[in-house]
């Protein structure tokens, strides 16, 4: 019983870096449907689906730091621009319609913030979330980015060996670009440096100093404007 | 594989062999049926359902190579013995009436193997449970496997665990571990493990004839003894 998965023989997961994942092939929507319902929302796992293939995975604790920690970057960002974000953390997408669903790691409605403020959020009815955030490094049997992309999410952030990767939403996938859609000013290659600083100065102290880094930037912006 | 939940606690997993594994909890006996049936057998995973406690795991190669060896060692055994044992790898043992069901990493028809040989399908409770269930994982489980296996009526379970075998034989709502194995009293337990250790540099096969010419060993003297 040797799942001969090609994206998972050609993507192999690092030695020190495995993540629990297991995929389940044949899984009919409402048996997935079903299962959820019974499990309800006491479970530390998260899932995607795509047509059929269920993927089950238990983040690990190594994802849980950056994710939590770049959640308290775009609440400071929020703060500093005087704006408001609404954190939905692993919730899940899914559409009936699409036969997919998938959770990220964490989520915001930013730009559709107003749209969604204190609803139970159901898709396509209300818009997907304006970003998702990925911190899990690990490869996946399931095209995240094609489930991202159905589901219509403008905007990925993905973390990845000290690395964040930014998206845009193009047809039928996502491109790498250099810039937030959210939050265009915002340095995204200092992000990696102000995680790794927590190791030392603590988190808090970290989220500090990338405020302090986002309040120049935006001071510097205005003066350029003014 | 433990006595409760609170050795879950006592003995975490160690952070290099951390086994692929999810716990859903509250999972209907029908859903978790309608599940496998409609995934089928290819599947790398393997499950133990627990009266609404489903767990999932990915076997690591780490736990491969050593129930590979055992099930090598218990055919050698048959054959030094000259009887015959029934492979059932790992077959998902379940009891729908005590919505029970576990997939060991391995397991032998021994005593019974006449009884099921040949079938197509074995079903329990009408089918006797295997004679032995090998479990080569040493990690940690959130469902209580012995429980499990000792309500489907499995006689004897060996466990690889860091390096050493452990035999246990069923008693009344668990097992108890014991020095010698229920189905080969005369099984040198103590000595499987550095028979495992040795095919790491002498290659497989050889591990498994010397283990051969061991058993041959002691069923010479046995058979002396008696004359």
């Amino acid at each position: 019983m040797v799942t001969t998965d090609k994206t998972l023989v050609e993507q192999p997961v690092p030695a020190d870096v495995k993540e629990t994942r297991v995929v389940m092939k044949g899984v009919s929507w409402e048996t997935y449907k079903k299962l959820m319902a019974e499990v309800g929302d006491d479970r530390a796992w998260r899932i995607a689906y795509d047509r059929g293939v269920l993927e089950i995975r238990m983040p690990l604790e190594e994802h849980e730091e950056p994710k939590g920690l770049i959640e308290s970057f775009v609440e400071a960002i929020a703060d500093e621009l005087g704006i408001e974000v609404r954190k939905l953390g692993s919730l899940t997408l899914d559409r009936e319609d699409l036969t997919r669903a998938v959770e990220p790691d964490t989520c915001f409605y930013i730009q559709n913030e107003g749209l969604v403020r204190g609803r139970k959020i159901n898709l396509p009815e209300d818009p997907p979330p304006d970003l998702a955030v990925e911190s899990d490094y690990t490869s996946s049997s399931v095209n995240k980015q094609t489930l991202y992309s159905a589901l219509g999410v403008p905007e990925l952030w993905r973390y990845t060996k000290k690395t964040l990767l930014v998206y845009q939403r193009v047809e039928g996938g996502y491109e790498q670009c250099d810039r937030s859609l959210a939050f265009p000013f915002l340095p995204i290659t200092e992000i990696p440096s102000f995680i790794e600083q927590s190791r030392t100065i603590g988190q808090r102290s970290a989220v500090r100093l990338f405020r302090q880094r986002i309040r120049e930037i935006l001071d510097s912006e205005s003066m350029g404007n003014s």
